[in-house]
């Protein structure tokens, strides 16, 4: 046994002196760690910005407040990486990418076509595919990374958490990641839709620290419609309407608020709880059809008028009218979507999965067949409760 | 050699589990995604369908020549000289796939994990465990491979429990839209990689202790390794879609990156990458241990300790060589399975062939 231990220790020795680092150690300290990135057009190829952390200013034990808790940089260049690595001539340490929370698109960029400003995040290693991805609207992306922003100290963690929250509480947003983009660029029966983001109010105040201090922020970043596109171009925008119709049809929907008129004026708010929707595809006699099922589960959440609601059949009548609410926002967005003529739901897919045969027919000019496609809906709507008072104290109140 | 070095059928069991597995759990799921598209999953039940098969040919020809190894029984089929050549194919074919193991750990850790640093060096660290594996001989391989299989059945569990959730069967229709063409060709690798490459288990077939249960060892580890390939390709596939996982060079890897439970337990794709480690490193060791014993019987050595630092020298030297970029070592794809086929399943088939008609005389264990 003893001649094979000498050559075992000896490698275990060497094992042990190389363990102690590596040609590619990375130290937290030499990093930059970028939040987000955007990205908008420049003269020639890109101009790239970064929204770097300022480690000091954020960490929880600090007091901070007197600087900028990030700090933008940014640099133009023929291509992403060029413009990227340019950043090093005004960044004190190197970029580090694995933490991306965002990438915002300018819409000029996104306008013209942004498909060739993704590969790079793609194919690099560090970076991951978990951020989620905007489009400015109405702004250049650099713009939008520059406001600062109350509570959430990093911006970007902002913009993330943010359009998570509303994405489940409010619907009319949609979270998509590099991914899905991608796959959503490339396949024939889908085309991609972003969310928009927009600046409220000053943006040169926004920059400043000044913007913090005050308790209603006069800059504010929000996010605003759904940027429709026909392959990697911007074509158009939904409403706030037809983007919750957006949501409905792709079951993206999970819960939102419906307001319904109420007979005698005023409105009723119904809050969606649950929602599943579901598209089936046929093609009938050469002509494709879908039909788009969307069941939810809602409550009575807010009575803002005179309605009668405890009555045996008050809830149908309220059901009635939150599905016609529902479905004309689904028909508004298909409206919208044709007139662009982008299938954005992905009913090209549901053809294709439907029937193969006819989608190898058709799928060149399926731009073409979506707008003259007959999709209808079914709505179902189940009102379960109508929370904790009865009739509204509106009813009873002296006039 | 006739202190002959034993192990059991359960860890014969493993070691099939390992190769099966093996490298092909990073590498695989990409080449019949390209091939069949969202069918590549039916490819990859088709790969266990045709990978039984295989082992059952494997298991026939280390039932008739129980007691030696793949390339004695050859020389005693073929003759000397035929045999030796055989047998010469045989080497380079081992020597070969030990180098792209080794390239493929330099492939991925210099794409996904350190650019920087110089292929050689992971090169040289990895070779250098596998050479030490190799010197310890089989029974420290088989034993590595049996202490290390809880880690791995915990990490798959993880990870495959983790991915469930995002799981889109859409992704999966419609089924067979091009009918069984280019299923069949995304068969030829999930066949060949996991299965045809059991045929190193040949050489090591006369190391078991209870040659029974070979057969019966054999299946029960192709069949689990096939399950565990078929689950990852059908993950893949159902996860990142089509499209994806024929474009990413590690699907697998891209897919585990997806592992998001709650936005705490997150960045855990390390996992597949220790899990592929594992698996490839019991894979090259192995591999690399038979091609000692190939060149042990072909130069009637004594022992082949003493070869293990030269040829540990030469593999290093040719896992730079086997390709001067990934795009090369990616196109191997094209023909490797075909390799594997050939030498695996084409020599096992000849030598049955040839012995059945030279009749049983010439195997004298014949009925153990």
């Amino acid at each position: 046994m003893r001649r094979v231990r000498t050559p075992g220790t000896l490698l275990l020795i060497l094992a042990l002196a190389m363990a102690t680092g590596c040609w590619n150690r990375r130290e937290l300290n030499d990093l930059a760690i970028v939040t987000a990135l955007g990205v908008d057009k420049a003269e020639r190829g890109y101009h790239v910005s970064v929204q770097v952390v300022d480690p000091s200013e954020v960490a929880a034990r600090s007091s901070g407040g007197s600087f900028s808790p990030v700090t933008t940089y940014d640099a133009t260049g023929d291509t992403m990486a060029e413009a990227i690595r340019r950043m090093t001539t005004v960044t004190p340490r190197k970029l580090y990418f694995a933490h991306l929370r965002l990438f915002v698109i300018g819409e000029a960029l996104a306008r013209e076509g942004m498909g060739k400003s993704l590969d790079l995040l793609s194919r690099d290693q560090e970076g991951r595919t978990d951020f989620y991805i905007v489009v400015a609207k109405g702004h250049k992306a650099f713009d939008v990374l520059r406001i600062l922003t109350p509570m959430e100290r990093i911006p970007a963690s902002k913009m993330h958490s943010s359009l998570q929250v509303s994405e489940r509480a409010w619907a009319p947003t949609v979270s998509v990641q590099l991914d899905d983009l991608i796959t959503e660029i490339v396949a024939k029966g889908i085309q991609p839709a972003l969310t928009g983001i927009t600046i409220k109010g000053d943006p040169i105040v926004g920059r400043e620290l000044q913007n913090l201090r005050t308790p209603d922020t006069p800059t504010r970043l929000q996010y605003q419609g759904i940027a429709v596109f026909r392959s990697d171009k911007l074509i158009g925008w939904l409403n706030e309407s037809e983007s919750k119709g957006f949501s409905d049809i792709t079951n993206r929907l999970n819960s939102t608020m419906v307001e319904i008129p109420c007979p005698e004026g005023g409105k009723l708010a119904v809050e969606v709880i649950r929602s599943k929707s579901k598209m089936e595809g046929s093609v009938k006699n050469g002509k494709p059809e879908i039909v788009v099922t969307m069941r939810s589960e809602a409550n009575v959440a807010d009575v803002e008028c005179h309605m009668h609601i405890t009555g045996r059949n008050s809830l149908e009548e309220i059901e009635k009218r939150a599905e016609e609410t529902m479905r004309l926002n689904a028909e508004q967005a298909v409206a919208k979507a044709k007139k662009l003529g982008t299938d954005v739901f992905g009913f090209g897919e549901e053809i294709h999965r439907a029937s193969p045969t006819y989608w190898s027919r058709v799928q060149n000019e399926w731009d073409q067949i979506f707008k003259e496609l007959t999709v209808s809906f079914k709505v179902d709507m189940k009102i379960r409760r109508i929370g904790t008072v009865g009739e509204s104290f509106l009813d009873e109140m002296k006039e | 050699m006739k202190n002959l070095v034993l192990i059991n059928g359960r860890q014969f069991a493993l070691l099939a589990i390992y190769i099966t597995i093996g490298d092909t759990i990073l590498i695989l799921p990409a080449v019949p995604a390209q091939a069949a598209g969202r069918d590549a999953w039916i490819s990859a039940l088709l790969g266990i369908v045709f990978g039984i098969g295989v082992v059952l040919l494997y298991s026939t020809v280390g039932k008739r020549n129980a007691g030696r190894t793949f390339v004695d029984y050859a020389e005693t089929v073929l003759g000397r000289w035929l045999g030796g050549a055989v047998a010469c194919a045989f080497l380079g074919y081992i020597f070969l796939s030990s180098a792209a193991h080794v390239r493929e750990i330099g492939d991925f850790m210099t794409t996904q994990m350190m650019p920087e640093t110089p292929i050689h060096a992971i090169h040289i660290f990895y070779a250098a465990v596998v050479l030490l594996a190799v010197y310890l001989g089989l029974e420290c391989i088989a034993r590595t491979s049996e202490f290390f299989f809880p880690v791995l059945i915990l990490f798959l569990i993880v990870f495959v429990l983790f991915l469930v959730p995002s799981i889109e069967t859409s992704n999966l229709l419609p089924v067979m839209e091009n009918g069984l063409g280019p299923v069949m060709q995304g068969a030829v690798s999930t066949t060949a990689y996991p299965f045809a490459e059991l045929s190193v288990l040949l050489m090591v077939i006369p190391h078991v202790k209870n040659s029974g249960a070979i057969r019966g060892s054999f299946l029960k580890g192709a069949l689990f390794g096939g399950v565990v390939i078929a689950l990852i390709i059908f993950l893949s596939i159902s996860i990142l879609g089509q499209d994806l996982a024929a474009r990413n060079m590690y699907p697998s890897y891209a897919l585990a990156k997806k592992i998001d439970v709650g936005q705490f337990l997150q960045r855990i794709e390390v996992i597949l990458a220790f899990m592929w480690l594992l698996t490839s490193f019991i894979k090259t060791s192995l591999y690399f241990y038979v091609f000692h014993m190939t060149l042990a019987h072909l130069f009637r050595l004594q022992q082949y300790r003493s070869m293990v630092l030269p040829s540990g020298v030469l593999l290093v030297a040719m896992s730079v060589l086997i390709s001067p970029n990934i795009n090369h070592f990616q196109q191997m794809n094209d023909y490797w399975p075909y390799m594997d086929l050939t030498l695996g399943v084409g020599t096992s088939l000849l030598l049955l062939a040839v012995g059945f008609i030279r009749g049983g005389s010439l195997s004298p264990k014949q009925g153990t």
